[in-house]
């Protein structure tokens, strides 16, 4: 695939992602959805899961014995809003679901994913009428929707309980960078997906299954990383996007687009993992940066790598701008180098998991059993 | 609905509910009670270490389905930490009452047959400065380290069928469950009722309920403040709690069995964030879980003004999903 | 108490996420006793002790944990200054210190600008932990990467010592010293089978433990801790909250859990039956390991016995050898009732 292709099947394969809203604790009303662009794009696994939380996984069986298993996670929920009450005169009050900058909000466009797809505007107070009391901001309940129908109409299309997301749009801008909504976690899941595509057009002989979790709830509480704790896995890459660079932020917590991936060290991962997967990039000349988020990386890694009996973690991830604002931005480059670094390490992850298997036990001392 | 729904029979489950001292880690009293009201109706009666209390409807048949009734079954009240002093036993808080209104209020030491006062003796007092004074020095009253201390804030009873729970606005739904578990008939799948312990102290009872029950679906009960839905306007179907999200499957269901029953409900998809989740280790166990909440004005001020109506709503609302369930299988076959 | 394999232990680096150096010392220290030991999937070092009197069909856990509050080097700016995230403290305990960087254990100190050029105002607050960072005479950027220190922990710079009349002073006792008692009863023996744990990340939210409690699914679990303790000039009342000399601290709670009360009554009478000194906590503070327990199937029982240590989480940890004789044989005497207790 040459770059300039692959660039326009990552952006392609974005929109149609981007486009599919499930903002956290509305995961199962899409994943019909969700499993179709999955199948659509690539036939590299063999079966889709519906969890119980909402989440979903994708397996493919490599049919060897025994063969160790390598997890790859990207959430699926995204941040937005919920509907709380449906207000006279076609108006809607809603709360944040998950970490959400109010200053961005007034007169932005949203939908409403009632019966249908419903248009919405947050209001915006005209500088004549605003407040003298100017710096202080309503609470995000407060800001109101205008969606412009009747009462009655409303009443038919919107309910409480119905999620809200910022209104859809990608447009590509210079140097190879993309904007949209809900890239945070959905670019995650292209580097994902790509790498599936990969793997299926070189026919892969691999020595592990691989399995691919589009979790749920990870903007909100973490249940659905918690929940794969039991798929016991041998080895588990969460792919989450991390802060881009830009000015007015410190050096030592943002890494500039178009570097290639991140790669965290943190207490709450694998070190075995991380500096194998760190190695396994070199030699694959994948660009790569590091990270240390010494006790939260604020991934779904934080609550698998201590669920039921653990799984050693690693997280990678793509620098993005603008995170959790309509318009998020990555560069195409970071997507394809996470693509092929999860492929490289796809091919190694055997030998790996039997090196960390090995070290596990303690010499000349029987093994434990519970 | 048997008589345990109508006018007085609630009142009366709230009442002996809160003569049930279950401030945190008080062992056994929650079983003696629910062994006394639930044996005529339940197969298997328990306790597990943490205090949780599991009642168990048994269905038939092989392979059955097992589902969920939880609810938080414990009062915030403190522990007694010291006894050194001649004058006062000194406390340390369990659960997060207001201790901005605790000062002056009557209390009990659990277990024993000792009542006493709470006093503070700071204007913005936490949880580690109360002391409670018996008469006599603890020593004489026979108050030891480690003895638990409940509240007492009896729920008074209102017009208009509200009522004011006081100490048990954390464990009233404990009557919702002895109701379905009274009146629902019986079903081929097995229905398991837990009163949770421990849930004030970072939901640790729902925890450890969540492996030992191991349900395919729980429904979840729980009280609520107002935000956009109010007191007196039926049981709330909610969309989430502070740790975890509802399943919209089993919403859906609830809805569908309300509005056949005919039982009024509110939808609620607020935010409940200064309260422990009581649905959030059954979703992270992998169980479909939803949660039916009734609105309480000044929640947070341990009052807790709520109309039974809501209550007995509730108890309705999980007994129509348990029939739906069974119809929806029958129908399968 | 064996002092010089607490010395050991203390002495040796173990940051929460960095914990392979003192678990590869423990299990050195393990190996001749133990019948069976692994790392488990989170990197808990779980042991496996055979009783001399068979199996009581229960499951019994003890448990302690390895890592230390300490420091993790998360950015290296372009003169070679090393900024870190501290782990478990307050700038007011770190500022100014003396550290050691990895495993080559590299003299930093953590820079604080000279109490002269500090403007007066900012003489009576705490110094800002986003501007501090750690000295260790690089010039450069590479200079320093160089030596591997991206991404590396620190430690302080504190040797464990005698100090004052029958006290310790070193950095770790949090919670070494519960090793060190682990160690003891190993080699001591047990009658019936027991696990051991020595578990990570304890100081970042109590994560290790909890892997430890899906897999050995204990009925009776015992945390051995160090605890706050206040008793210091000037503090009086419930704020002492602990003493220096009051024997093993039994608490009833922790900001985790509540103790089974019949576990810790049994285990409080267990040391007036061997005129063991013990003692309550008149205020708490913290969450231990002792919470992942208790949110197990089955839920636990559990308890925590402690020894008081003073400046905890700190270069100066102290503590009073007479507590930490009296933690040890009240962990032996829980261990030779342990079947009473169950």
């Amino acid at each position: 695939m040459s770059d300039n292709t692959t660039f326009s099947e990552i952006t392609a394969l974005c929109e149609k992602l981007t486009s599919i809203p499930a903002v956290s604790g509305s995961e199962e009303l899409f994943a019909h959805e969700i499993e179709k662009a999955v199948f659509e794009y690539t036939s590299f696994f063999d079966k889709c899961q519906k969890l119980p939380c909402g989440g979903l996984i994708f397996t493919h069986s490599c049919r060897k014995e025994e063969a160790p298993v390598l997890l790859f996670d990207a959430h699926l929920d995204t941040v937005g809003f919920v509907v709380t009450e449906l207000l006279c005169g076609g108006f809607v009050r809603v709360r944040p679901v998950g970490g959400v900058d109010k200053r961005l909000l007034f007169a932005s466009e949203v939908e409403i994913h009632g019966a249908q797809d419903v248009k919405g505007v947050f209001v915006s107070t005209p500088p004549h009428l605003a407040k003298k009391d100017g710096d202080k901001l309503p609470d995000i309940s407060d800001i109101y929707i205008d969606t412009g129908l009747s009462d009655q109409k409303l009443a038919e299309l919107v309910r409480i309980g119905d999620t809200c997301s910022f209104a859809y749009s990608m447009r590509r801008h210079l140097n190879d960078v993309i904007s949209s909504r809900s890239m945070d976690d959905r670019i995650c899941a292209v580097a994902i997906l790509l790498a599936a595509k990969m793997m299926e057009m070189a026919n892969k002989d691999l020595g592990c299954d691989v399995i691919f979790s589009f979790s749920s709830a990870e903007e909100v509480n973490g249940t659905g990383g918690e929940v794969l704790g039991k798929l016991m896995c041998d080895g588990a890459v969460v792919l989450d996007v991390n802060f881009g660079r830009d000015k007015d932020i410190h050096e030592k917590e943002s890494y500039v687009l178009g570097d290639g991936c991140g790669v965290s060290y943190s207490c709450t991962t694998s070190r075995a993992l991380t500096d194998a997967l760190v190695s396994c990039a070199k030699k694959a000349d994948v660009p790569l940066h590091t990270l240390v988020e010494a006790k939260h990386t604020g991934t779904n890694a934080h609550y698998l790598s201590n669920a039921h009996l653990g799984t050693p973690c690693a997280v990678l991830s793509i620098p993005e701008k603008y995170m959790h604002s309509a318009y998020e931005s990555v560069n195409l480059a970071d997507v394809l180098a996470c693509a092929r670094l999860l492929c490289a390490f796809a091919d190694e992850f055997p030998t790996i998991a039997q090196d960390m298997e090995q070290k596990r036990k303690v010499s000349l001392c029987g093994e434990v059993t519970a | 609905m048997t008589t345990t729904t109508t006018q007085n029979g609630i009142r009366e489950d709230l009442k002996k509910i809160y003569q049930v001292k279950t401030v945190c880690g008080s062992e056994n009293l929650a079983l003696d009670f629910i062994k006394s009201e639930l044996s005529d109706f339940c197969d298997e009666i328990f306790s597990d270490d943490i205090g949780n209390v599991y009642a168990i409807k048994k269905g038939f048949g092989e392979n059955r389905k097992k589902i969920a009734v939880v609810c938080p079954f414990d009062e915030a009240g403190f522990v007694v930490t010291s006894v050194k002093d001649e004058k006062n036993a000194r406390l340390y808080a369990i659960g997060k009452p207001d201790f901005s209104r605790l000062c002056g209020k009557g209390a009990k030491i659990v277990g024993k047959d000792v009542s006493g006062i709470l006093l503070c003796d700071k204007d913005n007092p936490d949880g580690s400065d109360f002391y409670i004074q018996t008469g006599a020095s603890p020593e004489d009253d026979g108050i030891a380290e480690g003895d638990f201390v409940s509240i007492s804030d009896e729920p008074t009873f209102l017009s208009g069928d509200l009522a004011a729970l006081g100490t048990i606005c954390t464990k009233a739904h404990g009557a919702s469950l002895l109701a379905v578990a009274k009146c629902a008939g019986d079903f081929s799948f097995d229905v398991i009722f837990v009163f949770a312990s421990a849930h004030l102290s970072g939901s640790r009872g729902e925890k450890c309920a969540s492996f030992i029950a191991d349900a395919d679906e729980c429904i979840c009960l729980d009280m609520c403040s107002e935000g956009t839905s109010s007191v007196g306007k039926g049981p709330c179907i909610a969309f989430s709690d502070a740790g975890g999200n509802c399943s919209r499957e089993i919403i859906g269901k609830l809805e569908n069995a309300a509005k056949n029953i005919g039982i009024g409900y509110q939808l609620k998809a607020d935010n409940e964030k200064d309260r422990p989740s009581v649905i959030a280790p059954f979703v992270a166990n992998g169980t479909k879980t939803a949660l039916v909440s009734v609105c309480a004005s000044k929640l947070s001020k341990g009052i807790g003004i709520c109309n039974l109506c809501d209550l007995r709503g509730a108890a309705a609302l999980v007994c129509a999903y348990l029939i739906f369930e069974e119809t929806e299988k029958e129908e399968e076959k | 108490m064996n002092y010089s394999l607490l010395k050991e232990l203390c002495d040796a680096s173990g940051v929460s996420g960095y914990e392979d150096e003192v678990l590869s010392l423990i299990s050195e220290k393990i190996k001749p006793f133990a019948t069976a030991a692994q790392y488990d999937r989170c990197g808990n070092l779980v042991v496996f002790k055979k009783g001399t009197k068979g199996s009581l069909g229960k499951t019994t856990l003890y448990s302690c944990h390895a890592d230390e509050v300490g420091f993790v080097i998360n950015h290296v700016d372009a003169e070679g200054r090393l900024y870190f995230d501290a782990i478990g403290m307050s700038p007011l305990v770190y500022a100014g210190r003396r550290v050691l960087v990895g495993k080559n254990r590299i003299p930093g100190i953590i820079a604080v600008k000279p109490f002269h050029l500090v403007l007066s105002d900012e003489r009576d607050k705490a110094p800002c932990a986003d501007s501090l960072f750690i000295d260790i005479g690089a010039k450069t950027r590479d200079e320093a990467e160089k030596l591997g220190v991206f991404a590396d922990y620190a430690v302080f710079d504190t040797e464990f010592s005698d100090f004052g009349e029958g006290k310790i002073k070193a950095k770790a006792l949090d919670d070494r010293v519960g090793c060190a008692m682990l160690i003891s009863l190993l080699e001591r023996g047990v009658e019936y089978d027991s696990y051991f744990a020595f578990c990570v990340g304890e100081e970042i939210g109590l994560r290790g433990s909890k892997a430890v409690a899906s897999l050995v699914k204990p009925d009776i679990c015992i945390n051995l801790e160090c605890t706050t303790a206040g008793d210091i000039y000037g503090v009086s009342g419930a704020e002492r909250t602990c003493t220096l000399g009051g024997g093993a601290a039994v608490p009833h709670m922790d900001g985790s859990s509540v103790y089974t009360p019949s576990l810790y009554k049994k285990v409080r009478a267990l040391a007036e039956k061997n005129n063991l000194p013990c003692q309550t906590k008149t205020k708490i503070a913290g969450g231990t390991d002792a919470g992942s327990y208790s949110r197990t199937a089955g839920g636990t029982k559990i308890t925590g016995i402690a020894v008081p240590t003073r400046y905890i989480h700190s270069a100066s940890c102290v503590a009073a050898k007479s507590d930490v004789e009296a933690t040890e044989k009240l962990l032996f005497a829980v261990s030779d009732n342990i079947k009473d207790l169950l």
